[in-house]
């Protein structure tokens, strides 16, 4: 089976800097899968995300090396509009995700599919889904403009649901949102996951993240890769003072094993909650 | 009928501001013209619009024309003096110029008006949108339209910003103006920083899809609208075939 995503040697450099912002990156991500990608402030969690959705080299210019490949196909062959259907993209920042010329929630959402030339009918049903979905019923005839950081998290992450796109890069979805807003995205997640969408997630909430992700993706502060594959095996290589911070569960595992609490394991660590219980609860029936 | 013109389809009452414009300008003298601020009153009135109508046309038209009628009236040079006060001189041939001149403006000025308290900008995109227009010059019109009152809540923003750390930003000309034109820069350039992202925002919402968009809200033109457009045309053109040629 061909690989949807897949990016090989990938190496860039904005415009007018010296330094690359990514550099080897390498992987294939198969369709249905959820990728986590990690890393510090800085460290081209964003630019990568921009790489694989085209605005780089498409919007951004700068030296791109390498080759990024949907469905086997390299980006450049895609049309932009080919691209919107097919990758959606929330962005980090939730302030310039209003498209600015709808002046009711609702019909922020349906934007994407009007230009898209969907019927009306069609739209008014697909929106109504996404209201009720998101729970944004109170605010579908507010302006856009008038919402919280947080709502209009929301509100773009509706308008890009609506337009049912079969990869879906989510840039920090949750920054901006309380926690109840936040179980709902990876609730979502999950959902999307479970009809066979592919997603990306950059994410900073390592523990609600392992729970949902099948691969991860680490990047240094200088935008190399440094690991990639399943968390509970790359995860096993870190310790706690490098760079990149490491799941609750993970770093008591590695607090007890330090004390021989537990047997160390060197090609498996437990990421969740679950399966640091788990494995405790296995030790102690091996006792 | 409050509801009624606000629901009409945009061109159906554009069809009227035309031929009133048309008219205003053809038509000599200048009492079709004055009339047409109280044909736009009533208009407004039954809009429910009356009071918007009235004070906008007062803020706005009533002065610009007040002040060129007392200076084509008093202080251009003309002929013809019919009454003079100091150094101020009347001439019929000055009043004369002065009435056509405002009642032009008050003519288009209170139709205009009307219009756009009766017609949403949304409507007219729509319209817009469904005569084919390009879809680039309907996206600047509908975000600009948009864009001003963030523009204003922004400026708030910094001004309120401004205040807590001690800036004076109300009094006198001088001090406003000395808080205001700092606010500028920022404003500014967050806007053009702000675009980069929403060109990325607007991809991703298919913008550039060449197919031909569609409306989630569809604006149509219904029966009324089409007797209604033909009514106002044959009205206008009878207008303006009897104020012109009779
Ligand atoms: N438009 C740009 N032009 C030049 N350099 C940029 C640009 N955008 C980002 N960078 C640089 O590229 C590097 C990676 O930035 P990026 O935004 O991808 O980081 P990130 O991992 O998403 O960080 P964060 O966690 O803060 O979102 C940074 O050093 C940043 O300064
Ligand atoms: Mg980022």
């Amino acid at each position: 089976m061909n690989p949807l995503i897949e990016l090989n040697d990938v190496l860039y450099r904005y415009p007018l800097t010296r330094k690359s912002a990514l550099r080897h990156i390498q992987f294939k991500v198969t369709s249905g899968m959820v990728m986590g990608i990690i890393g510090v402030n800085g460290s081209g969690k964003t630019t990568l995300c921009n790489v694989i959705r085209s605005f780089i080299p498409n919007f951004y210019q700068g030296d791109l090396q390498g080759t990024v490949t949907l469905k086997g196909k390299p980006l450049n062959q895609y049309s932009e509009t080919e691209l919107s259907q097919l990758v959606g993209y929330i962005f980090q920042n939730p302030f310039t995700q209003i498209s600015g010329v709808k002046d009711t929630v609702a019909e922020e959402i349906g934007y994407g599919l009007e230009n898209l030339g969907v019927s009306s009918k069609k739209i008014q049903k697909r929106v109504a889904k996404m209201i009720d979905l998101l729970n944004l019923s109170d605010i579908k005839d507010k302006n856009p403009f008038d919402l919280s950081g947080g709502q209009k998290q929301m509100v773009a992450i509706a308008a890009i649901l609506a337009i049912n796109p079969e990869i879906f890069i989510f840039d920090e979805p949750t920054s901006q949102l309380d926690p109840a807003g936040t179980t709902k995205i990876f609730k979502i997640i999950q959902q999307l996951k479970s009809q066979g969408k592919t997603v990306i997630l950059v994410e900073h909430k390592l523990d609600l993240m392992m729970q949902y992700i099948d691969q991860l993706l680490v990047l240094d502060e200088q935008g190399q890769q440094i690991a990639w594959g399943k968390p509970e095996e790359i995860l096993a290589s870190f310790t706690e003072n490098q760079t990149i911070a490491l799941p609750t569960a993970t770093r008591v595992y590695q607090r007890m094993a330090a004390q021989h609490l537990i047997p160390i394991a060197t090609n498996k660590v437990p990421v969740t909650q679950d399966e640091i219980v788990q494995t405790i609860q296995n030790f102690q029936e091996t006792r | 009928m409050t509801h009624f013109i606000p629901r009409l389809y945009p061109t159906t009452k554009a069809w009227l501001v035309l031929g009133i414009i048309l008219c205003s300008i053809f038509i000599p003298g200048y009492w079709f013209q004055y009339s047409i601020f109280l044909v736009a009153l009533v208009l407004a009135m039954l809009s429910g619009v009356a009071k918007r109508y009235t004070s906008l046309f007062l803020k706005s038209i009533f002065i610009i024309s007040l002040f060129i009628f007392i200076i084509q009236t008093f202080l251009v040079y003309h002929d013809h003096i019919i009454g003079s006060w100091y150094i101020f001189k009347v001439s019929s041939t000055g009043l004369q110029a002065s009435l056509t001149m405002t009642s032009k403006i008050v003519a288009i000025g209170a139709i205009l008006i009307w219009f756009f308290q009766v017609t949403q900008v949304k409507d007219i995109a729509a319209a817009m949108q469904n005569a084919g227009w390009n879809k680039k010059l309907i996206f600047v019109m509908l975000s600009t339209m948009q864009l001003i009152p963030q523009m204003t809540s922004m400026m708030n923003t910094i001004a309120d910003a401004q205040r807590s750390r001690g800036v004076e930003t109300e009094g006198n000309l001088i001090t406003r103006m000395k808080s205001f034109v700092p606010m500028l820069g920022p404003v500014v350039l967050t806007s053009i920083e702000q675009n980069e992202e929403r060109v990325l925002t607007l991809e991703s919402r298919a913008f550039s899809n060449r197919q031909r968009p569609t409306l989630m809200v569809p604006v149509n033109k219904t029966k009324a609208d089409y007797l209604l457009s033909w009514i106002i045309i044959i009205i206008m053109l009878g207008i303006f075939y009897w104020g012109v040629f009779k």
